[in-house]
């Protein structure tokens, strides 16, 4: 099995977000993981050392796809090259993968609790 | 189960993405194995309106909570 090349003309990324990764090239194994314990209030106000990921979704098992049987995979490359001309991306958002060539495995995973506060009566913000 | 796969010409003009949201993958090459898994929690519960409290912090000594 010949190994197909990737040619690209052009690459433009705006930004990436956290654990994401932009490969150029070659790899065996990219496993990115991201835990993210995100808060959205109606009044902007953050202490900053508060939260935690005492949450359930970040310890529990994802399930997986079982193999039922073996699956024997061979490729036949005629062609040499992937070609592609100019590539834009504005945006990466967390524990994604962008890459250019080849490899075996990618594995992401990603963990978001996402809290929203509403504000009903306003005292001071204390430091707890 | 045999699978044989012919990969033919591929060329592609120019690609414009606005997003790569979370757990995803865009490759440009060939690959074995792609396993995404993403969790997302925004339940009731996590809907919380009452007074401006932080969040209970992380449980370390020197830093215990109310």
């Amino acid at each position: 099995m010949s190994v197909r090349w990737s040619i690209v003309r052009d690459i433009h990324v705006h930004s990436i977000g956290q654990a994401s990764i932009v490969q150029i090239g070659d790899n065996e194994v990219i496993e990115p993981k991201m835990k993210v314990l995100a808060v959205q209030r109606a009044i902007p106000y953050f202490w900053g050392e508060e939260g935690n990921f005492d949450y359930p979704l970040f310890e529990r098992e994802i399930p997986l796809m079982h193999k039922y049987e073996d699956l024997h995979m061979s490729m036949d490359n005629q062609e040499s090259a992937i070609q592609v001309g100019c590539v834009k991306v504005l945006a990466l958002a967390g524990s994604s993968v962008f890459q250019v060539g080849r490899n075996e495995k990618i594995i992401s995973e990603a963990r978001i609790k996402y809290f929203r506060q509403y504000v009903t009566s306003l005292s001071a913000p204390s430091k707890r | 189960m045999n699978f044989h796969v012919t990969n033919k010409v591929l060329c592609v003009g120019d690609i414009r993405l606005l997003g790569i949201s979370s757990s995803s993958v865009f490759l440009i090459g060939d690959t074995e194995q792609i396993i995404c898994s993403s969790i997302f929690d925004t339940p009731p519960e996590s809907i919380i309106v009452g007074p401006l409290v932080p969040l209970p912090p992380e449980e370390k000594e020197g830093t215990e909570s109310k």
